[in-house]
C-alpha cells in the first residue's frame, strides 16, 4: 500500500506534471484582492512532510507590487538594479519567528496580521510564495512539501469563470502565506521548487493514481488525460 | 450568417488576426557571419499570404452530390447561428474564454470558405466536417451559456450514440466491388472514418472551465456524428454504383494486405542500422527522417484489421522505403554535395522538383487513384515546408532551412517512387 498513499501519489503528480513553471513564472489577479483562507482543520499530521490543504491566506493583485510582501521588500526593491523585477526573496520567503513575520506588509494588513498572530512559531512556520499568473487564471495549491532545507509547491492553473472580467494577455500577482505545521529554521531552507500543471488538483491526483497503479502492473503506462468531467 | 460585428466573418478575422500577429515575429537573429545565409526576399513568392494549399488533395471514387455539401453547409450556418452574439466582453468577460470561442467560430467560417474552393468533393466534405466541429465548439458553449452548464451529459450521450452507430455501420461493411482497387480506395476511407469515431479518446478538457468543457464535448460529439454521417453516405453511394453481382473482395484485400505486410516487415528488418555518429546537417537529417518514416510506416500496413486501409497504405510505405534507398544511395555516391544549399535558387529548385515529381507521378502511375493518397501526403508536406519558409524574412542561416528543404527532397523522392510502388501493390492484389 505504501506506494499508493496520497503522499506518494502527489509526488508522482508533481513529477509527472511539473516543469510548466517556466511558462508562467511563479507570480498574477483581480482588481480586488481575493482571499481563500482555509483555517479549518486539515489533514495535519505534524510529522508529515506534505500538506495538501494547509492553512493559508491568498491575495491577488494587478498592482506593480505583490499583494503580500516579505520584510524589507521595499528596501530590497529600491536597491535592485532593476526596480521592476521581483527579487527571489519576494517570491519565496520563510518566516520562522513572530518578529520576522511582523515585517510582512500587505494591501490588507489586518487580515494578514491576524493570520500571523494565530501562528505558534514554536510549532509552526510561515511560508510566503508569490507567483505571476495570467489574469484569466488562478492557481490552486495542490500540495506543499518540505524538508529541513527545502520547500516545494505544486499548483494547478485553473481558468476563471467566463463571467469574471479579465484580459487574455495580462498577468497579476498571486501571493500565498502558508502555515506549515513544523518549526523550520529559515536560514537552513535554501532550496525552493514549484510546478504548475493544468487540470484541477483532484484530476491530477486521479491521473497520478492511475499512473501509479499502472506502474504496478506495467512499465509502459504513460500519464493520460483522463481528467474530471462535470 | 449574422450581421453583428463580432460574429461576422470579418469580425472574427479582425479579432483573431490581431492575436495571430502578436505571436508572429518575422525577424531573424541568426547573422553571426559564420555560415552561409539565404535571402528570403528571393523566396517571397513561395507563399503570398503565409498559407500554402497543397497542389493535390485526397479524393474518393464516389460521386458526392452537391446537395449533400449544401446540406452540410447549412448545418454549419445553423450552428454558428447559435453562437452567443455579440461575442464581446459584456457577454463573455473572461478574455481567454472569449478568444477560444472567437477562434472556433473563425475556424468554422474559414473551413467553410475552404470547402467552397476545394479541389475535390471529398476535400470539400472534409472541410465542412471540420467547420461543423469548430462551429459546434462555439455553439455548445452558447448552449452552456444559456443553460447553466448542464449540457455535458447530454453531449456525452450523443457521442455514445454515434459510437454505437459507427460500430453497427462497421459491421455492415460487405467489401463488395467489381473492381478491388476501387473498393479498397472507398473502404479505406470508410475504415479510417470509423476508426476515428471508435478510437478517439474523450476530449482533453485540460482547462477547468465548465463552459469550455461543454464546448470540447460539443466538438467531440459533432466530430463523431459528422464522420458517421459521411461514412454512411459514402457507403450508400458506393454500393449503389456497383453491380448486383459484384463479388466479395474482402478475402482478396485481406490476402494482399497480409502479403504486403509480410514483405514490408522483411524490408524493415533489412534496413541498414542508423548511423551512430551525430550528423545534424541536411544529409544527416534527411537520412534519419527517411529511414524513420520507412520504418514507422510499416505499422500502417500491419495494424488492426482494416484490409482496405492496409492495401492503400502499402503504397505509401513502399515508396517510403524506395525514397530512403534512393537518397541514401545518392548520399553515398556524392556525399554531402548531393543536396547542398548555397542560395535561394537551390531551395526554389528543390521545391520545383518536388512539385513536378508529384504531378508526374499522378500521370505515370498505373492507377492514379491508388497513388493519390500518397501524393496528397507528399503535397501536404510541400505546403508545410512552404509555410515554414514564409515565417522567415531577411537573410537566414542556411541551417535554419534544413527542415523545409528536407521536406522538399523527401516529397520528391517519394513521388518519384510512387508509380513503381503502385505497380507492386496492384500486382499483389491481382495475383
Amino acid at each position: 500500500m505504501a506506494s499508493h498513499t496520497r503522499r506518494r501519489v502527489l509526488h508522482v503528480a508533481a513529477a509527472s506534471l511539473g516543469g510548466v513553471t517556466g511558462c508562467n513564472g511563479l507570480i498574477a489577479g483581480s482588481e480586488q484582492s481575493s482571499e481563500s483562507a482555509s483555517e479549518a482543520g486539515r489533514s495535519s499530521d505534524s510529522t508529515a512532510d506534505t500538506e495538501t490543504d494547509p492553512p493559508a491566506v491568498v491575495r491577488r493583485s494587478a498592482a506593480t507590487n505583490p499583494p503580500i510582501r516579505p520584510p524589507d521588500f521595499e528596501r530590497e526593491q529600491s536597491d535592485s538594479l532593476d526596480g521592476d523585477s521581483l527579487s527571489f526573496r519576494a517570491e519565496h520567503s520563510v518566516l520562522d519567528t513572530a518578529s520576522k513575520a511582523a515585517g510582512l506588509t500587505a494591501d490588507d494588513g489586518a487580515a494578514i496580521a491576524a493570520f500571523v498572530s494565530q501562528t505558534d512559531f514554536d510549532q509552526e512556520t510561515l511560508y510566503l510564495e508569490t507567483a505571476l499568473v495570467e489574469e484569466c487564471y488562478r492557481l490552486q495549491l495542490c500540495s506543499i512539501s518540505w524538508q529541513s532545507d527545502k520547500i516545494e509547491t505544486d499548483y494547478a492553473r485553473l481558468l476563471r469563470p467566463y463571467d469574471e472580467r479579465c484580459t487574455a494577455d495580462s498577468s497579476v500577482f498571486e501571493s500565498r502565506l502558508i502555515r506549515l505545521p513544523v518549526p523550520l529554521d529559515a536560514d537552513a531552507v535554501n532550496a525552493f521548487g514549484s510546478s504548475i500543471g493544468r487540470g484541477t488538483c483532484d484530476s491530477r491526483v486521479a491521473r497520478a493514481e492511475a499512473t501509479t497503479q499502472g506502474d504496478a502492473s506495467t512499465s509502459t503506462t504513460t500519464v493520460g488525460e483522463g481528467g474530471s468531467r462535470e | 450568417m449574422r450581421e453583428a460585428s463580432t460574429s461576422t466573418r470579418r469580425g472574427f478575422l479582425a479579432v483573431v488576426g490581431a492575436s495571430a500577429l502578436a505571436g508572429c515575429s518575422g525577424f531573424d537573429d541568426s547573422r553571426d557571419g559564420s555560415e552561409t545565409t539565404v535571402s528570403m526576399y528571393h523566396l517571397r513568392d513561395v507563399t503570398d499570404d503565409g498559407e500554402s494549399d497543397p497542389i493535390l488533395v485526397e479524393s474518393v471514387p464516389v460521386q458526392i452530390e452537391q446537395s449533400l455539401l449544401d446540406e452540410r453547409l447549412r448545418r454549419v450556418s445553423g450552428l454558428l447561428q447559435r453562437v452567443p452574439t455579440p461575442l464581446d466582453q459584456e457577454r463573455i468577460p473572461n478574455g481567454v474564454i472569449r478568444e477560444r470561442l472567437l477562434r472556433a467560430a473563425d475556424d468554422a467560417t474559414t473551413s467553410s470558405q475552404h470547402a467552397r474552393s476545394a479541389q475535390t468533393q471529398l476535400s470539400a466534405l472534409q472541410a465542412l466536417t471540420r467547420a461543423r466541429e469548430r462551429a459546434r465548439y462555439a455553439a455548445a458553449a452558447g448552449w452552456a451559456y444559456t443553460a447553466e452548464n448542464r449540457r455535458v451529459p447530454e453531449l456525452q450521450a450523443a457521442h455514445r450514440q454515434s459510437v454505437n452507430d459507427a460500430r453497427t455501420l462497421r459491421s455492415t461493411f460487405a467489401y463488395r466491388g467489381d473492381d478491388p482497387i476501387r473498393a479498397a480506395l472507398v473502404y479505406a476511407h470508410l475504415e479510417r472514418n470509423l476508426d476515428v469515431v471508435l478510437n478517439d479518446p474523450a476530449p482533453h478538457v485540460t482547462e477547468s472551465s465548465p463552459l469550455l468543457a461543454v464546448a470540447e464535448w460539443g466538438e467531440h460529439a459533432e466530430t463523431a456524428r459528422a464522420l458517421v454521417d459521411d461514412t454512411r453516405y459514402l457507403h450508400d453511394r458506393y454500393t449503389a454504383t456497383i453491380s448486383d453481382h459484384a463479388p466479395d473482395v474482402e478475402d482478396t484485400l485481406t490476402a494482399a494486405a497480409e502479403t504486403l505486410a509480410m514483405r514490408l516487415r522483411d524490408r524493415r528488418a533489412e534496413l541498414p542500422p542508423e548511423p551512430t555518429e551525430l550528423d545534424d546537417g541536411l544529409a544527416g537529417r534527411l537520412r534519419y527522417r527517411l529511414r524513420d518514416d520507412a520504418e514507422s510506416s510499416v505499422r500502417r500496413v500491419t495494424g488492426p484489421a482494416a484490409p482496405a486501409r492496409a492495401v492503400v497504405a502499402a503504397v505509401v510505405t513502399i515508396s517510403n522505403f524506395a525514397a530512403y534507398d534512393q537518397v541514401r544511395t545518392r548520399l553515398e555516391e556524392d556525399g554531402a554535395d548531393a543536396y547542398r544549399i548555397v542560395d535561394a535558387s537551390d531551395v526554389r529548385e528543390l521545391r520545383a522538383r518536388a512539385l513536378q515529381a508529384i504531378r508526374d507521378a499522378l500521370e505515370e502511375s498505373p492507377r492514379p487513384a491508388l497513388a493519390r493518397p500518397a501524393l496528397a501526403d507528399a503535397a501536404t508536406a510541400v505546403s508545410f515546408a512552404d509555410e515554414s519558409l514564409a515565417r522567415y524574412s531577411g537573410d537566414v542561416r542556411v541551417s535554419r532551412l534544413y527542415d523545409p528543404v528536407r521536406r522538399y527532397i523527401a516529397a520528391a523522392a517519394r513521388a518519384q517512387n510512387l508509380p513503381s510502388a503502385c505497380r507492386e501493390v496492384l500486382e499483389t492484389v491481382e495475383s
